[in-house]
């Protein structure tokens, strides 16, 4: 069934025209553009002639709205249609005369290239190049004038920083790679970009740095990039299902960020970044479960507060994953566990409620979602009024009322605040509460760990882009322990991380640790 | 497929093979706090009195209003115990419960039978402390507490303490089972009486209250007799289960007046030895002390007389120790020391021929007792305050 579905897809696109070149008649060529164009209002052909006694017919077709037209009028139009007369005023000049000496003299444009095939002209179109013709002549020139609406680089709001660069990434390709370039100014970062998208033809750019990121692995995300064949690729997100390495998988395998300063780490550490055009999100591989505790301030601070907080992180972590479990495994099943004078306020609390506890946990969760969803979704103002009527039904009315437990809601909010300190993650995280939840409201601490189990195996098992989900604590890496637990100080921070940066590994030198020079030298 | 099978399977095993559980939300269940067993007035059965936990009275605090109380009899412990769910709405819960108080007739009888389903049972905790009743069981239970709301948790809470003085015994379930399944050495537990305080002005105050008056010492696994509060303290020192308490002697200086001394630190030391078949047995006993208080008002503070409090306090510990082991030892020839044990693990071979007689050997043990004691600090005062 599905091999068949693949042979349809494969046999329609080895039989998509390719190759058609132009012609040196300039008006068959601009009939084909308008053929392919056809209906396409934002289309504009402007033909014009080029020379001074023998007049050329020239044609410069674009997308309006993508392209910068006051360059446009400055560098392309005017140069051609009335300086080339000024330069060359006495001259009877041939096609091919007339092509040589609007490159070489005339067209005062940085990025000027020649395209001969129909498909390349129009792809240059569409992504908002320019493209000129002359008549006679089988060649087009091209140029990226672009120059369209877009945001301006803002400090994004998912990954705030106190301390560190607050720029991030746009929704424009260029100003992303420039804004990595801007970071690391090395010839050997590269960016390669792949079409993506039968009718969205996304420009989707892997870089990576060569020399420190695998060769295999950048080899792999462009092979997995080459493969999607899909009609659009609106954000990278749809790039991250096409390549990810657990397709079922909760976990997240493909990370994401929207800030150049930490995309830039993950390429020095040798992963492999794919920006999408059209999103500020940029896809890092391989991605490790431990990424989601390193945030990119905990290298800008000094390491003790960033250890302090990283731990902070991993309890907030287990709090949002085990907490309304434990309690239900707790209260339900294993009463002995509890110390007696918590057991004498936790069964007060429990007295008169009509549910059990699996039922509120549960309840009291999906009430939380929802609300955690309808304050991202609603306009600022009205999210805080629905997040106030929320705490007050939830945390006033439902207790007094008798219909949840007082306990159960302090556990449901220590869960709901945790989970917002480990954002990369909480969606899985979601997840994995509502299915521990129900295993131990079942089978109790058993089914609690029943689940834990079948969780870890299947974490341990997974791989990103050849990389152990779990290292470096599965399959332990002695000397990456430094950012796993604890985030050693830079000067100790000699080695990249060897599951990923093994080609490279020595990121700097030995016994940098600062110091004050010898007492000798004083003297 | 062959190994989502694999899954299905170990799914269904680790299901189906864990053993028993239930899922008891905490509101029907009869949390108990304390269990009292009594001879019934019938013959042959034992009555059951139980103290259940109301959550929301307990948690208000309010005096003696956070349990109820519940008997019940039956052939066998397990069988008075669901008797009595049959007057409780909710199912009775035993791994929190805090004391079991047995009555001293029961005691007296064989206390063997009454502690199997406690020791077999999985959800009674052996951290509850065994105490026995100097009366009923059930009196014991009964009594409110003015203070705890829960009285079951006073009276766990007074056997906690009972390290200020070393005068009772703290012995929970789990050391109780212990020492009963030694083949030698003879149980000890907690005893509580019910005691009315004299001359109190108000009549509530002069009610019967709980209090813990000492231990109670078996042979094998039937009562013998009590121990007083310092003949208790006597047994502490051997074990080495004194904390602290206040060791009170006459002044060097004014015989009149007493001095209290606080027991800082104190450690025990059984030193089995065996010369010409006769086993003999060293307790050494390493005590320090806080001068605390003195009565007399001359200044004690002087090296002399700290040596002479010294060998005075070592007198004390020293009778208290002997009081406990003629009684035990020459009346009863009840091991509670565990000396036979001491014996078994310094000389097993010898250990072998002497385990069958050796309670008879026991009342023939020869007890050393040294007593090394110390007075180590004065207090923030040198001298009393009128010095005249």
């Amino acid at each position: 069934m599905f091999n068949l579905l693949k042979r349809l897809v494969s046999k329609k696109n080895s039989t998509k025209e390719k190759g058609e070149l132009l012609g040196s008649d300039i008006q068959r060529n601009l009939d084909r553009i308008k053929e392919i164009f056809i209906n396409a209002n934002d289309i504009v052909i402007r033909a014009f002639r080029v020379g001074s006694y023998r007049k050329i017919k020239a044609s410069i077709v674009f997308i309006d709205g993508l392209v910068d037209t006051g360059a446009l009028n400055e560098h392309i139009i005017k140069p051609l249609v009335s300086d080339i007369r000024l330069t060359q005023p006495n001259l009877w000049l041939t096609n091919k005369q007339i092509f040589r000496l609007a490159k070489e003299q005339v067209l005062s444009v940085g990025n000027l290239q020649e395209v001969e095939s129909l498909e390349d002209v129009v792809s240059r179109i569409l992504s908002g190049n320019i493209v000129l013709f002359l008549d006679g002549i089988p060649t087009a020139f091209t140029s990226s004038l672009q120059g369209w609406e877009a945001r301006g680089i803002e400090e994004p709001e998912t990954e705030a920083v106190v301390r560190g660069p607050r720029e991030g990434f746009t929704e424009t390709l260029r100003t992303n790679t420039a804004q990595l370039r801007r970071k690391i100014k090395s010839p050997n970062l590269k960016f390669e970009i792949i079409k993506v998208g039968r009718e969205t033809q996304t420009d989707v750019c892997v870089t990576y740095i060569k020399g420190i990121a695998n060769d295999k692995v950048v080899e792999e995300v462009r092979r997995r990039i080459k493969s999607i064949d899909t009609d659009s690729i609106l954000e990278s997100g749809y790039i991250e299902q096409f390549i990810e390495d657990g397709p079922f998988s909760i976990f997240p395998t493909v990370g994401n960020s929207e800030k150049p300063d930490v995309v830039g780490g993950k390429l020095l550490e040798g992963r492999v970044g794919i920006i999408t055009d059209g999103t500020p999100f940029v896809l890092t591989v391989p991605f490790l479960f431990i990424e989601a505790f390193q945030v990119s301030e905990d290298y800008y601070s000094r390491p003790y507060y960033s250890t302090l907080v990283r731990w902070f992180r991993f309890i907030a972590f287990f709090f949002s994953i085990f907490s309304p479990s434990i309690y239900v495994a707790l209260t339900t099943f294993h009463q002995e566990m509890i110390p007696t004078p918590l057991l004498v306020t936790m069964a007060a609390s429990k007295e008169g409620t009509p549910f059990p506890a699996l039922v509120e946990a549960i309840v009291m969760g999906v009430i939380f979602e929802i609300l955690r969803e309808a304050g991202v979704r609603l306009p600022r103002p009205v999210g805080q009024a629905v997040s106030i009527v929320g705490a007050m039904v939830i945390g006033e009315a439902a207790v007094s009322a008798g219909l949840i437990g007082a306990p159960m809601v302090i556990v449901i909010a220590i869960t709901a605040i945790s989970s917002f300190v480990v954002p990369v993650i909480s969606d899985a995280g979601a997840v994995m509460r509502l299915f521990l939840v129900i295993m131990s409201g079942f089978l109790g601490q058993f089914g609690l760990m029943l689940g834990v189990t079948g969780i870890l195996t299947h974490m341990v098992s997974l791989r990103s882009f050849g990389a152990p989900y779990l290292s470096p604590v599965a399959p332990t890496t002695i000397s990456d322990l430094k950012d796993l637990f604890i985030r050693a100080p830079w000067w100790a921070m000699t080695t990249r991380p060897r599951v990923i940066g093994w080609k490279d590994p020595i990121r700097q030198g030995f016994r940098l640790m600062p110091e004050p020079p010898d007492d000798d030298e004083n003297d | 497929m062959k190994r989502w099978l694999a899954l299905v399977l170990i799914v269904m095993v680790t299901m189906t093979t864990c053993g028993c559980w239930s899922r008891r939300e905490l509101d029907t269940l009869g949390v108990v706090m304390g269990m009292g067993i009594d001879r019934a007035k019938e013959d042959g059965k034992i009555s059951l009195t139980i103290q259940i936990l109301k959550p929301a009275e307990a948690k208000k605090g309010t005096t003696g209003e956070g349990v109820w109380t519940i008997t019940s009899s039956g052939y066998t412990v397990f069988d008075a115990f669901r008797n009595a769910t049959m007057q409780s709405e909710r199912e009775l819960f035993l791994s929190h419960n805090k004391v079991i108080v047995i009555g001293e007739e029961l005691a007296r009888a064989g206390i063997a039978p009454l502690v199997d389903f406690l020791d077999r049972a999985h959800e009674p905790r052996r951290l509850s402390y065994f105490v026995i009743a100097k009366g009923e069981a059930k009196d014991i239970i009964l009594a409110e507490h003015e203070q705890e709301s829960i009285p079951a948790k006073a009276i766990e809470n007074m056997i906690k303490l009972y390290g200020d003085t070393s005068m009772a015994a703290s012995v929970n379930l789990h050391e109780f089972l212990k020492m009963l399944a030694s083949k030698t050495t003879d149980p000890i537990a907690s005893r509580i009486e019910l005691i009315g305080a004299e001359g109190m002005e108000r009549e509530e105050d002069s009610q019967k209250r709980l209090r813990l008056t000492g231990a109670a010492a078996f042979l094998s696994d039937k009562l013998v007799g009590w121990l007083n509060r310092s003949e208790t303290r006597g047994f502490n020192w051997i074990v080495g289960k004194v904390k602290s308490g206040i060791i009170v002697v006459k002044s060097p200086i004014d015989e009149s007046q007493y001095v209290s001394i606080e027991i800082i630190r104190a450690s025990s030391k059984i030193i089995p030895e065996i010369q010409d078949g006769k086993v003999s047995v060293t307790v050494k006993i390493n005590q320090e002390g806080n001068f605390k208080e003195q009565m007399s008002n001359v200044n004690l503070t002087q090296p002399e007389l700290f040596s002479s409090l010294e060998r005075r306090q070592a007198e004390v510990i020293r009778n208290e120790i002997d009081a406990v082991l003629q009684k035990a030892q020459k009346e009863w020839g009840a091991d509670i020391f565990g000396f036979g044990e001491a014996v078994r693990r310094e000389f097993p071979k010898v250990w072998k021929g002497l385990e069958e007689r050796w309670h008879d050997e026991f009342q023939n043990v020869e007890v050393r007792v040294q007593v090394d004691a110390k007075l180590r600090r004065t207090g923030v005062i040198s001298t009393p305050a009128k010095s005249r």
